[in-house]
């Protein structure tokens, strides 16, 4: 097993929702008892659909939304148990990349000055000198030219600010960067520049990520390990090619059979394993395991039992399904695949 | 010029006229701007027959929305379009209003990205969507309640006869985009528009809708054209493919070509630059650069900032589409992709 460099214990966001005249408030629970860990210089990939509650816990690792329950232990130290102070001091090692890559840079601050600003507050004696070579280098290396460095984010491209917003998050160095589905909003031949960047920039600063998306070729292509949400809880987690090669769990089964793939003779050929229905509601989530209102082989058990997530022999690869295993031996008689 | 390129020639003309249901000639699009006029669409040529399904592929800025925006009459006040598009021989291009609202009810419908907008807010799904046969088809009430459920049952919306009853708000995503698809559908039109319909959608809904509109294709006569930047829903669904660059379309081909065969260096990047569930992909080959300002086009190829085969002459001249092999247009001065 690898060292740790961060170890998340049965973490819980739960929040209260609504509360009317007669009735306290509901509770939404958009995270529910989530473990995993993460390596240096790794990439966990948290996939699943909206309302999986994978942004909310991509920012309860980093504290910016307080965690109902559990444990972020980061280098050993629980981050939850810091205060704001201590906890900020932290923060120069644990960064955040968001979707929106205009909205999340301030408009009224100079590109120049958005890079310099987290110099400014996690190295307080910095000359200002220093922090524009710094910022001029950071710019150069994603891939900016660094006279560009007085120009404001409207004027530049989706692409380019987004390049800004990395920039930013690895100005201090940081351990761990948390990236919430970077390169959706952004055109197909500018994803793969931005995919490439976070590549090599990883490979030169040993930086972890965990990357959040609901695209799984984006998935498959950068991370090394993947995690699968379903209405707060987790169903699936394990290396990437085992979690694509051999799914256990129905859900990750069906996600990836929905997946558009851009190969026409292959698509023609597929037989998809398509799931009915939607989400159902995240406030009032079915009993059990809470997949199992659709999933085609739900029995009485899962109405009443939730499953616990197990080894599925490899110990890193896990899953919670009462049924892994009689799915598949189904699975592997009926579908050998190509390649 | 536009007639040569615009049906590719695999099919003999005699039998592709019955056919045909759409024929768009030189299209063309343009917005004035406080700065200047700002053309979109340029020359766009294409036909569409019965029962078939016309990818038209592109990045933000290509001119794919625009173009079947023009079409619909829908432009912004600011947009002006020229050209000819022809519904069964029937000239639909700048119409009267009249005539386009009985057009776009009957023959043309169209499905958008976002669907919430695309309804009502304040009237019950199963009025808005009776209205549309009431007004268009002259049904009764009765009439247009049984084929308002029949086409609810049609695209999967579980308790058709409740939801019939519910607001828009009352519906999930993916729920109200099968509605959409469900009003587009209910005058059973020639032709149907979708615009990026599973864009905002999840992964597992987005299967849903597009085996909706596979099983359409198969089972309807209906022309169905999927605008999207997604490689991956074009290979599934469609037919054949229209590729789009700075206003214009630089590839046109049948799907399998269009995939295993690019002829035109953006179509070939495009597929190297999309990471796939499938298989391992180890490098991805970005294409460098951005896309193209509308506002500053080079005079010659527009995709030639960004090309890595670009020469001399791409910087100069415009290359026209024109015909590769059967069926195959491209707009590109080299000869073969190295």
């Amino acid at each position: 097993m690898t060292r740790r460099l961060l170890q998340v214990e049965n973490l819980r966001v739960h929040f209260p929702v609504g509360g009317g005249l007669f009735s306290g408030p509901r509770m939404l629970k958009a995270v529910d008892d989530v473990s995993f860990s993460l390596g240096p210089a790794e990439t966990l990939g948290v996939v699943g659909e909206s309302g999986c509650g994978k942004s909310s816990l991509g920012r309860a690792v980093l504290q910016l939304i307080p965690p109902t329950a559990g444990r972020v232990i980061w280098q050993g130290e629980d981050l939850c148990r810091l205060d704001a102070d201590a906890m900020n001091v932290k923060r120069s090692e644990l960064q955040l990349v968001f979707q929106d890559p205009l909205a999340s840079l301030n408009p009224r601050m100079s590109v120049g000055a958005i890079l310099r600003e987290p110099l400014y507050s996690f190295e307080p004696g910095i000359a200002r000198s220093e922090a524009e070579d710094r910022a001029a280098s950071m710019m150069r290396r994603v891939g900016l030219r660094p006279e560009m460095m007085n120009r404001y984010p409207n004027e530049f491209s989706g692409g380019q600010c987004q390049r800004i917003s990395i920039a930013r998050a690895m100005i201090s160095r940081p351990r761990l960067v948390v990236c919430d589905e970077p390169v959706s909003a952004l055109d197909v031949s500018i994803q793969a520049q931005i995919i490439a960047l976070l590549r090599e920039l990883q490979a030169e600063y040993e930086v972890s990520y965990i990357f959040i998306s609901h695209d799984l070729s984006v998935v498959r292509h950068l991370c090394h390990r993947i995690m699968v949400l379903y209405l707060g809880k987790l169903m699936e987690i394990g290396p990437k090619r085992e979690i694509f090669d051999t799914p256990r769990h129905p859900y990750t089964q069906s996600l990836l059979s929905a997946v558009p793939i851009p190969d026409p003779r292959q698509a023609r050929q597929r037989e998809q394993k398509l799931i009915e229905g939607d989400l159902p509601s995240p406030l009032n989530p079915p009993s059990g395991c809470v997949f199992r209102t659709r999933c085609p082989h739900a029995t009485p058990l899962c109405l009443k039992a939730t499953p616990a997530l197990e080894s599925t022999g490899s110990e890193a690869h896990q899953v919670a399904c009462h049924y892994w295993q009689d799915i598949t031996r189904d699975t592997h008689t009926e579908k050998p695949t190509g390649e | 010029m536009a007639a040569t390129h615009a049906r590719p020639g695999r099919r003999p003309a005699s039998a592709s006229d019955q056919r045909t249901v759409m024929e768009c000639r030189d299209l063309t699009v343009h917005f004035d701007t406080p700065n200047g006029r700002i053309s979109a669409v340029n020359g766009i040529s294409f036909d569409l027959q019965r029962g078939e399904c016309l990818g038209i592929v592109g990045e933000s800025g290509s001119g794919k929305s625009q173009t079947f925006l023009a079409i619909l009459g829908l432009l912004a006040s600011n947009g002006h379009a020229s050209g000819s598009v022809k519904l069964h021989g029937e000239e639909i291009l700048n119409v009267s209003r009249r005539r386009l609202d009985a057009i776009r009810g009957e023959k043309l419908a169209i499905v958008f990205q976002d669907s919430i907008t695309g309804l009502t807010p304040h009237k019950r799904i199963g009025e808005q969507l009776s209205e549309v046969l009431t007004q268009h088809r002259g049904l009764g009430r009765g009439a247009a309640r049984a084929k308002v459920l029949e086409m609810l049952e049609l695209v999967r919306i579980p308790e058709a006869e409740k939801r019939y009853r519910m607001y828009p708000h009352e519906f999930s995503g993916g729920m109200r985009q099968r509605v959409m698809v469900a009003q587009a559908l209910l005058c059973q039109p020639d032709v149907l528009i979708a615009d990026e319909p599973t864009t905002a959608l999840d992964v597992t809904v987005q299967a849903q809708i597009l085996k909706l509109f596979k099983g359409l294709a198969d089972h309807t006569n209906t022309a169905l054209v999927m605008i999207t930047h997604d490689l991956g829903v074009v290979a599934g669904l469609c037919d054949e493919v229209m590729v789009m660059y700075g206003g214009r379309v630089v590839e046109h081909a049948p799907v399998d070509e269009l995939f295993y065969a690019p002829r035109h260096p953006y179509t070939r990047g495009l597929l190297a630059c999309m990471p796939r569930a499938d298989r391992d992909s180890e490098e991805l080959t970005a294409i460098p650069g951005q896309p193209p300002d509308l506002e500053a086009l080079p005079p010659g190829c527009a995709f030639a900032p960004r090309c890595p085969y670009a020469f001399g002459r791409c910087e100069l001249e415009r290359p026209i589409l024109e015909t590769a092999q059967p069926g195959h247009l491209k707009a590109c001065h080299l000869e073969e992709l190295p």
